[in-house]
């Protein structure tokens, strides 16, 4: 069956148009990735707006390769600035940065390529292998599963945001709320649209995304204080130089480096940026060599690549299983697929296989795009990273107000990407995530529905949710991820307690 | 200084009453196994109101005091977006945007007269090569 799915996947993936679209989405996610302050998730969904006109496959082409691209081309500005480009190449400036500061840029890069491309071709394959049969296993789901998937991945991100206690759920519940703006699917009956029409339809959700992820950015960047005018590293044109023998010394620890990426990659929330620490930490602890990790190990570099960019397809694994996206990036590439008239989930395998391998197939074509990209060239995308902040902020600001008119060709779309992106800001400021708010908002009318379908079809009430075992299982780890800061916050309180009577008992 | 999380969390809350209050206009179920179209906002608007106020409690002395000054330059900023924007629906995008560009670098610090300039109308004729007439977004009408 796989076989079959990706000759009909590769089918759609020959046409020259859509390997375009592929190939035009890794270059601007290269752009993406090395501008500090623009990521995957906040260049995904600007380039949103530019693919309304693009055929469905084109579109989806065009995104995966941004997404996939935008991730590793953060290492390029970790490498040559000691600035991580995106939070996924953090860990990567401890021994890529050192490496380039000792005049070995060139080899840096070329690790940082390599891994970043196996990673990424590793992560695609454990997302086949784990997506299709996950995907038949919830072909029996009914409304109540949906329900209680949705309000898991919902508590997942939310019990993750640090700061405040409890803020990652208020904020979370918040997206859930503005959900409910709009008609009512059930009754027709129009819900706190105050009198305006322009929100008959609910708050538009790629303009609340281009808002909360890329305006509340450019203004986070006005306000921030710090200089970027750092020393770059500059690489030759042709800067490839990994060998066999190199390759040979990265390879252990590429092996743990995608592993980690798979695995973590396709767990909600736990993302490309923890993936990068964890694959770093594990690969120091199975090195030969840990004493050398942080002062410009290759393997500590192969390692912090190889996972973050293994995460990048395996993150697609809840999203084309269930429906539900389980990062960021995958809620925005959720939303830019329902907007060309695709439904993520189980059903998807069974209407239209050749879609799903297609998917698939993109993201390793990306890989080999970025790797050529990562191959020859690298020079020209570090001069992006020398690029003035006033220039990167109007441009954000620019696209994202184009992004937001593109969807219905409505300037009441712009002033709620503004608002939302004034919102996203003083979050920002306050310490706090937007990551709930914008999961919220793509899962709320998912949660709502088919919380109330499965109440009108069951004609038992809210037994349903506890009579069904999948349901009970999957609310009872809500209940459990609910209550973690609960007792995180007991914890901390009782820590406190017992350091004050120790100090006054001195 | 202020608690940023505080100012943010009595809006929220307000928000939640509004909410409520709202509802009370909203029709009955149409069948008794739904719940209506006003049930699942006040659930949600009640557990986001007493989860604010059990945080607050919880986490007290835990919010960010952020400077009122690093928050005013980017909230004017966007203020002056918004009038671009609604600027722009008046006399149309393309004799607006180039003037806002400038205008907004000029603004974050970039003092370059004749780059700033090519760079607005470099960008004004990108975006409208772009998206009106190869992507046939309407943009003249944004």
């Amino acid at each position: 069956m796989i076989i079959d799915g990706l000759m009909a996947g590769a089918e759609i993936l020959a046409q020259p148009t859509i390997l375009l679209g592929v190939l035009i989405g890794v270059m601007i996610g290269m752009s993406f990735g090395v501008t500090p302050g623009l990521d995957a998730t906040s260049g995904t969904a600007l380039l949103v707006s530019a693919t309304f006109a693009l055929p469905m496959e084109v579109a989806i082409g065009a995104l995966l390769g941004l997404y996939t691209a935008a991730t590793y081309a953060g290492s390029i500005t970790a490498i040559t600035i000691g600035v991580p480009g995106t939070p996924a190449s953090a860990a990567t400036v401890l021994d890529g940065f050192p490496m380039s500061k000792a005049g070995k840029l060139d080899r840096a890069l070329s690790i940082s390529i390599t891994a970043s491309v196996i990673g990424g071709i590793f992560g695609t394959v454990a997302l086949v292998f784990l997506a299709v049969p996950l995907a038949e296993f919830a072909l029996n789901f009914g409304a109540p599963e949906y329900f209680a998937l949705g309000l898991l991945g919902v508590a997942i991100i939310a019990s993750l945001v640090h700061g405040m206690f409890l803020s990652g759920f208020i904020l979370a519940i918040f997206g859930l709320l503005i959900t409910t703006i709009g008609i009512d699917p059930f009754t027709g009956y129009p819900r706190f649209t105050f009198g305006n029409m322009n929100l008959i339809e609910g708050v538009p959700y790629i303009p609340a995304l281009v808002g909360l992820f890329a305006i509340s950015e450019a203004l986070s960047l006005i306000s921030e204080k710090t200089d970027r005018n750092a020393t770059v590293h500059k690489p030759k044109f042709f800067a490839y130089s990994m060998g066999w023998g190199l390759l040979r010394k990265i390879g252990r620890a590429t092996a743990i480096g995608s592993i980690v990426g798979a695995i973590l990659g396709a767990i909600p929330a736990a993302g490309a940026a923890a993936a990068n620490w964890i694959g770093y930490n594990e690969a120091r602890r199975f090195s030969r060599h840990p004493d050398e990790f942080g002062k410009g190990s290759e393997e500590g570099l192969a390692a912090a690549e190889s996972s973050n960019n293994g995460t990048v397809s395996s993150a697609l694994v809840p999203l084309l299983a269930f429906g539900i996206p389980g990062s960021a990036t995958a809620a925005v590439l959720l939303g830019a697929m329902m907007l060309h008239g695709v439904t993520p989930g189980p059903s998807l395998f069974v209407e239209n296989p050749a879609l799903v391998y297609f998917i698939f197939l993109a993201l390793v074509i990306a890989n080999i795009f970025m790797l050529g990209f990562g191959i020859f060239g690298v020079s020209f995308w570090v001069r992006l990273v020398q690029l003035p902040k006033p220039f990167i902020v109007m441009t954000i600001l620019t696209l994202s107000v184009v992004g937001a008119f593109s969807v219905r060709n409505n300037v009441f779309d712009v002033y709620v990407a503004i608002g939302l992106g004034i919102f996203g800001f003083l979050l920002r400021r306050a310490g706090l995530s937007v990551v709930p708010i914008v999961l919220a908002i793509v899962l709320g009318a998912l949660i709502e529905e088919n919380f109330r379908r499965g109440l009108i079809a069951s004609n038992s009430g809210m037994w349903v949710f506890v009579e069904r075992p999948i349901t009970a299982v999957i609310l009872a780890i809500t209940v459990v991820t609910f209550l973690a800061p609960l007792v995180r916050a007991a914890r901390v309180q009782l820590a406190g307690r017992r350091t004050s009577k120790a100090a006054g008992q001195r | 200084m202020v608690p940023l999380v505080h100012i943010i969390y009595i809006c929220l809350f307000a928000m939640g009453a509004l909410f409520i209050w709202m509802t009370q206009a909203f029709p009955r179920p149409l069948s008794a196994d739904d719940i209506g179209p006003a049930m699942f906002p006040i659930w949600l608007a009640i557990v986001m109101m007493t989860l604010i106020v059990v945080d607050t409690v919880i986490s007290w002395g835990r919010a960010k005091k952020v400077p009122l000054g690093d928050v005013g330059l980017a909230f004017l900023f966007a203020l002056g977006m918004g009038s671009a924007v609604w600027a722009s629906s008046r006399f149309g995008l393309f004799y607006v945007l180039p003037v806002a560009l400038y205008t907004g670098l000029w603004v974050i610090g970039s003092r370059r007269l004749v780059v700033n300039g090519i760079f607005s109308l470099a960008m004004s004729v990108v975006l409208w090569a772009l998206f009106d007439q190869l992507l046939s977004i309407p943009l003249s009408r944004l």
